[in-house]
């Protein structure tokens, strides 16, 4: 019998001796003073913390409890070795060991002392989170819930970390080197091994998901559970293993194998939940692919439409019980005898009815098929009853999505969150078209035609019936029959409906016929305070901002309704490939995550001092209602309506997640194609931006390579049909990774952009809006959209289209002769620019250009990013084998074109020209008109010869200076694309190949840019010149500024030192920062034979770093 | 209570036989355990205490197995090793309460009457919130002392529990021993000092290089030297060939000379005293015995 006397007295010493431990100590206060400043800060105002923090209860402690257990993962091994390590240091530990204890009482003793320290130290720091928490009138809600904290992310951590420590020491017996493993496997885990096999080795929890929500509870706790199972139990069989093997002779021979056995059991049990947790994650993604499977088997099996949906829902506990009335029609162009539909598996079907006699059913994972009386005749109706019950299966959403690429958890600030994509819980429901909880004619999506998706335009109505205090939200007119009990009518027919039911609390506004309804679960209208002043304007502003929404994309919002539903944090926000917005917007109704903590401007608390702020700095009075009408129109349009250029603080929200753009276009009318499908949303991203600006001439240049330009990479190597097959490559960097969707988003626009700038801007957008909305609220097919263009343009696009579809081929944009001058006109003086632009490529192409003019206050409209547009815009379509001239004049300086070449060979794709000087005045008439040239395929005279660093005359050596373990990992890591990013701050030890406007190419405009040394590193340029002559020879410079440590201070500037090859030997040159300037430099001119046309340059230089661009040859003649 | 050793035999990894076929009783009262640094007392003591297995034979705590009644013997051990020095982070009275807890003294309120009567009879009292590990070398011992007969334990073994003491602690710890000797307990007290034996010791052992060279009563070790203890008288020339041939065990320098105490047949010597043996001599002449027959 084990004497829990014993086991007292051991932790107890233990425990107290662990508490003087100076180590200890100052960890424990480090930890406490450390992350009480964090709290504080997260708390006061002006400080700047994102909102989560406040907002959720959650939050700070499990923010806190992350924290410490990062440091406590690591202080634990310390300690837990020391303790073996004194009990063999310490003589005085024999006299213990002479004790009557066991092993087992002695270990168990020992271990729960040390954890009943951290113990105590977790409670300390949970409590401080909770304090904090409650400290704040924005979060609050049981407290109990953050308890399950330390009980999944501390205990396990510790009881593994000290179980793995002690079993080492023992097997080891060296402190150090138990050290050197524990801290290596330690840092294993946090930077690399953490992410693999779904979190699997992630001891420390920091990247398993376990934020709670105040809705929906903790997003996963099962798995979790399972996971933290995995290394409580491994941690108790290494502590039992300790056990067995302590220098210490046992107490009893009777049971002195029982650690060892139960060791073994403890790990068999961690073994038994680590599988059911790989098992769980590989089940789902096997589930999907045999969905998928089945959907691609029925892709083109012929299906009814359904024309209307009468759904009559009951809402008990974790279920549904749903009775469904369907009013189908044959369009499918051949007699049905097999009625195809989708339907949650988890659903169990009870009977099917059509026109009110029992038909035979037959389910087959998420497909229901109905095999009815008879075959129903081509344009034919029928009417089905469909009675079913169950839970959902969360593993029907996002098929389409490819599961290399999306994670089933994101991050919000410090936070991992789990996705979810549907609740069916006592006081929570949520249900979208994907969680198939209504019948689906047909299949989802295909991977034999992945961008298909063609959903009906149906004619539904909803009865849900649920518990008295709960409210359901859908699409549609609500009607409270009685207390939970509710009727939704929708006005028209809708591609899918929606359910959400929760303790909703709604506060609406009628304005102009749309009723504008915000529903929010009780306790969790923070927003009301803020917003107490401006009931009576809210109807004009909700006007004001409706219309700049509607004139940007001109159309009409075509709903009665709009609203926004709360949703708990962990609702999933990622996009189909075929959609424009995120699953959160749905058809009347957006979903906002819980307290709009996954959203812009929603920490009213903080816009309201900033605003006050910078009033009382800029001397403002400004009202109250004024001032809660800025931040009201702050928080609209950084999220429904954000320009270009907003940047988003979450990895998973862009400036489309809350678009309600898919109600203009996407739930009101669709276009469908068969053959096509991405056309529509090509069309859709194009209805969007058509009257946006390109924001890339914002964008910082240290990125190696922005996501258009990514996308021309993937373009240029494949087509639209062959990337929507085979899916595109996991990037090793999250933010460079494109997805499909981003793909048919940059094709489409490109593709109704040339139509546009083909038919006339203004012919070509009035014809689509009066089509779209000639085809509300039903879906159109392509044909029929190419027929009407035929009849008002006199061709059909159905080429154009193909083209699009299948080819890998781009347009390619080459400017020369490009000048700029002053024109006098009069007493006025105009700056002219003027340059030719030619695609020699067989496929049409269109350019953007911005200029901005040379505006003394450009730095201050720079700081309002919301507000900087360019001076001047425009589109210029260039088709294929042609060449334009462009003239602009400007009445002021211009100080900076950018020519957007978006879809395209050149890289980067966003050619920039910073004009220094307008010296030059030229009388006579100035040029502002686009013209046709004559097309040129290259930017040299005949005379002259180029070697670029794309070109195969191009040689570098590369001597790495790079450790051999850092160059193992890079040698290990996947290039994903060959230009790297240009940190002059840090500029690489090799050379590397980088983007930049600057440098010379065709259409690849890179250099290989490398760390100023002492010569060790060298390029060679060398050319297949035709002549023996005399060569003028030039190398291309674009001088780059430092970005770095040192900018303050006076840094070196880069100077070159070339070997010019020629008849008579070798010329070294150097070239200081002075001598050179932007473009071609003159090196010299020699004699040189075709044998001797080279060049070379080292890395030796008194400059941070350099860059190796081209080489120009001149043949005098 | 009697502790029967039988065959007991310790060799260690490194092939040093540290314990050779040791027999031998050890009954109630205070058992000295002699011999040279090395000779094996500090093996037989940890084995005695359960911390080490022997290689062969067996240890018997009257009907108590020492290999299978391990939790038995534990419960009535207390256990004074030789070096004593670093502690925990406790303080003095906490290392005895610890001590006292681990003896199986569950009362609060008796434990802390205990730890303060042991801390008072060995003059920690002062001290007793002074950390363990700044008491003095001495006052270390003292804790050593009490925390090993906190529990009131049956078996006390103390290994050179005397080594750094100052005389007046040394006759204050052999005077705690003397006393818990009346008691119907087996103390087993091992040292290379023979005057911490020869005061208090009934009965001793004496091993060398793990073997049992002597066990009974110090006056039958005694006696066993006698005749074999003389003291001469020498010059310069002859004290070098007597330290050459006999164990000298003291040496006084005379007018003349020296005077020698040495071990072995001096009546040779013209001027040679036989003396009366004491401990001391008793035991070198042992030693010296012990070496000509290995």
């Amino acid at each position: 019998m084990i004497s829990i006397h014993t086991i007292r007295t051991v932790a107890k010493f233990e425990t107290r001796t662990l508490l003087r431990s100076w180590f200890f100590r100052i960890f424990a206060g480090f930890s406490i003073l450390f992350i009480g400043i964090f709290n504080v800060t997260a708390f006061v105002e002006n400080s700047g913390a994102p909102w989560i923090y406040r907002a959720l209860p959650a939050a700070i402690p499990y923010a806190n409890l992350i924290l410490l257990n990062l440091g406590q993962a690591i202080v634990a091994v310390f300690l837990a070795s020391e303790f073996l390590k004194q009990d063999s240091k310490n003589d005085t530990i024999e006299v213990i060991y002479a004790r009557s204890m066991t092993n087992s009482e002695y270990i168990l003793g020992k271990t729960i002392g040390i954890i009943g320290v951290f113990v105590i130290l977790n409670f300390i720091i949970l409590l401080m989170g909770i304090g904090f928490s409650f400290l704040s009138n924005d979060s609050s809600q049981s407290a109990w819930v953050v308890f399950y904290y330390p009980l999944l992310i501390s205990i396990p951590t510790l009881i593994y970390i000290l179980g793995l420590a002690f079993f080492l020491m023992i097997l080891l017996k060296n402190q150090a080197i138990t050290f050197i493993i524990l801290l290596g496997y330690i840092a294993l885990s946090i930077f690399y091994l953490n992410t693999k096999f779904y979190h699997l080795f992630d001891y420390i929890a920091y990247q398993v998901p376990m934020m709670n929500s105040t809705i929906g509870g903790f997003g996963n706790l099962k798995e979790v559970a399972i996971h933290r199972g995995i290394y409580f139990f491994l941690g108790i069989g290494f502590i039992l293993f300790t056990i067995s093997k302590l220098n210490r002779l046992p107490q009893s021979k009777k049971l002195v194998s029982l650690p060892i056995y139960l060791a073994v059991i403890s790990f068999l049990i961690g073994g038994i939940l680590a599988k059911t947790y790989i098992d769980i994650n590989i089940d789902k993604q096997e589930f999907r692919n045999e969905i998928i499977a089945l959907n691609n088997k029925y892709v083109s099996f012929p299906k009814p439409e359904v024309t209307s949906c009468n759904i009559d829902l009951t809402h008990t506990g974790e279920e549904i019980a749903v009775k469904v009335k369907l009013e189908i029609c044959n369009n499918s162009g051949s007699n049905l005898d097999t009625l195809l539909f989708s339907l949650n598996p988890n659903l169990t079907v009870n009977s099917v009815l059509q026109n009110g006699r029992n038909v035979d059913f037959i389910r087959q994972t998420h497909l229901l098929k109905i095999i009815p009386g008879k075959p129903i005749l081509k344009k034919d109706s029928s009417k089905l009853d469909i009675i079913y019950t169950g839970s959902i299966d969360e593993r029907t959403h996002f098929l389409d999505l490819n599961p290399e690429l999306t994670e089933d958890n994101f991050t919000a600030e410090m936070f991992r969150i789990r996705k979810r994509f549907s609740y069916l819980q006592d006081n929570f429901v949520c249900l979208t078209s994907d969680a198939l909880w209504y019948p689906i004619s047909g299949v989802g999506y295909s991977s034999s035609n992945p961008a298909l998706h063609s959903p009906d335009f149906t004619n539904y109505t909803l009865k849900v019936q649920t518990s008295k205090n709960l409210i359901p939200v859908s699409q549609g007119e609500s009607t409270k029959i009685e207390d939970g009990v509710f009727e939704f009518q929708p006005e028209y027919a809708l591609p899918k409906i929606s359910l959400l039911i929760g303790d909703y609390r709604k506060h609406s506004i009628k304005v102009d016929s749309v009723e504008y309804s915000i529903y929010s679960i009780s306790g969790n209208e923070f927003y009301l305070k803020h917003f107490d002043v401006i009931q009576d304007s809210l109807p004009s502003l909700i006007r004001e901002l409706k219309n700049e929404y509607e004139t940007q994309i001109d159309l009409e919002y075509p709903f009665k309704r709009f609203a926004l539903a709360e949703v708990p944090i962990q609702f999933a926000l990622d996009k189909h490939i075929w959609s424009i917005s995120s699953d959160a917007v749905q058809p009347e109704i957006i979903f906002y995550p819980e307290k709009g903590v996954v959203m812009k401007e929603t920490d009213f608390k903080k816009r309201k001092n900033r605003f006050e702020k910078r009033m009382k700095r800029d001397n403002e009075e400004v009202s109250d209602e004024e001032l809660q009408a800025r931040i009201f129109k702050r928080f609209v349009r950084g999220n429904f309506m954000p320009p270009p250029n907003e940047w988003y603080q979450f990895d998973n929200v862009d400036k489309n997640t809350y678009s309600p753009f898919p109600n203009y276009y996407g739930f009101s009318t669709q276009m469908y194609s068969q053959e096509y499908p991405a056309l529509n949303i090509a069309l859709g991203v194009y209805l969007q931006e058509k009257n946006s600006n390109s924001s890339s001439q914002n964008r910082w240049r240290f990125d190696g390579i922005s996501k258009e330009e990514q996308i021309n990479l993937e373009l240029k190597k494949a087509s639209l049909t062959e990337i929507t097959k085979t899916g595109l490559k996991k990037s090793k960097d999250d933010d460079e990774q494109i997805y499909l969707n981003d793909i048919f988003r940059a094709k489409g626009i490109h593709l109704f952009s040339l139509f546009k700038a083909k038919y006339g801007e203004d012919n070509f957008n009035s014809l689509l809006k009066d089509y779209i909305e000639e085809n509300r609220h039903r879906k159109f097919s392509f044909s029929n959209f190419d027929s009407l263009l035929l009849a008002h343009n006199g061709e059909s696009v159905q080429a154009d289209v193909k083209n699009w579809y299948t080819t890998n081929k781009l347009p390619g944009f080459l400017i020369k002769d490009l000048e700029t001058y002053k024109v006098k006109e009069g007493d006025h003086i105009k700056y002219q620019i003027r340059y030719k632009i030619s695609n020699p490529e067989s496929v049409d192409g269109i350019v953007s250009v911005s200029i901005e003019l040379n505006d003394r206050n450009r730095r201050r409209n720079r700081r309002n990013s919301g507000e900087n547009k360019p001076a001047f815009t425009k589109s210029i379509f260039i088709p294929a084998n042609s060449a334009q001239e462009v003239g602009f004049v400007f009445p002021s300086q211009p100080g900076r074109m950018n020519v957007s070449t978006h879809i395209s060979e050149n890289l980067p794709n966003s050619l920039v020209y910073d004009f220094n000087s307008f010296d030059k005045t030229k009388k006579g008439s100035f040029f502002n008109d686009i013209k046709d040239c004559e097309p040129f395929d290259g930017i040299l005279a005949s005379n002259e010869f180029v070697v670029d660093n794309e070109d195969k005359g191009f040689e570098y050596v590369q001597v790495s200076n790079k450790s051999y373990l850092k160059q193992w990992i890079d040698d290990k890591r996947v290039t994903e694309h060959e230009y790297s990013r240009l940190r002059t701050w840090n500029p690489p030890n090799e050379w590397k190949n980088v983007l930049r406007s600057g440098f010379f190419g065709k259409y690849v405009k890179s250099a290989f840019f490398t760390k100023s040394g002492q010569g060790d590193r060298s390029a060679s340029w060398t050319a297949e010149l035709k002549n023996s002559a005399q060569y003028d020879v030039y190398c291309h410079i674009e001088k780059v500024e430092h970005w770095g440590r040192r900018r303050g201070r006076q840094q070196k500037k880069t100077d070159y030192n070339f070997k010019v090859y020629h008849e008579s030997g070798v010329e070294e040159i150097n070239k200081n920062d002075q001598e050179l300037e932007n473009g071609w430099n003159y090196l010299g001119t020699f004699f040189i034979n075709p044998e001797n046309a080279r060049v070379e340059l080292t890395n030796k230089s008194i400059g941070a770093f350099l860059f190796a661009d081209a080489i120009k040859w001149v043949e005098n003649k | 209570m009697q502790i029967n050793i039988h065959n007991l035999s310790k060799i260690y990894p490194n092939g040093k036989k540290a314990l050779d076929n040791i027999n031998m009783e050890i009954g109630t009262g205070m058992f000295g355990l002699l011999g040279p640094n090395g000779a094996g007392k500090s093996s037989l003591m940890r084995i005695l205490v359960t911390l080490m297995k022997p290689t062969m034979g067996s240890v018997s705590v009257d009907s108590f197995d020492l290999e299978k009644n391990r939790k038995e013997i534990r419960s009535i051990l207390g256990y004074l090793p030789q070096d004593f020095r670093f502690f925990s982070k406790l303080k003095t009275w906490e290392f005895l309460d610890y001590a006292a807890s681990l003896s199986g003294i569950r009362s609060k309120s008796i434990r802390r009457d205990k730890v303060d009567e042991w801390l008072d009879k060995v003059g920690l009292f002062d001290v007793r919130d002074r950390d363990a590990n700044k008491l003095s070398g001495g006052m270390k011992r003292r804790l050593g002392i009490a925390q090993t007969l906190i529990g009131s334990p049956k078996i006390i073994v103390v290994d050179e529990p005397t080594t750094g003491l100052d005389p007046e602690e040394r006759i204050r710890f052999r005077n705690i021993l003397s006393e818990l000797s009346q008691q119907d307990v087996i103390i087993i007290l091992s040292t290379h000092i023979v005057g911490d034996i020869s005061s208090i010791c009934n009965n001793l052992a004496l091993l060398n290089n793990g073997q049992l060279a002597f066990k009974g009563t110090p006056e039958a070790l005694i006696e066993k030297a006698r005749g074999h203890v003389w003291q001469v008288s020498t010059s310069g020339y002859e004290y070098d060939l007597i330290k050459d041939k006999y164990a000298v065990v003291s040496t006084i320098p005379t007018q003349e000379g020296w005077e020698v105490q040495l071990i072995g047949d001096g009546s040779q010597f013209p001027n040679a005293i036989e003396l009366e043996p004491n401990l001391e001599h008793a035991y070198v002449y042992f030693m010296e015995m012990s070496s000509a027959l290995i």
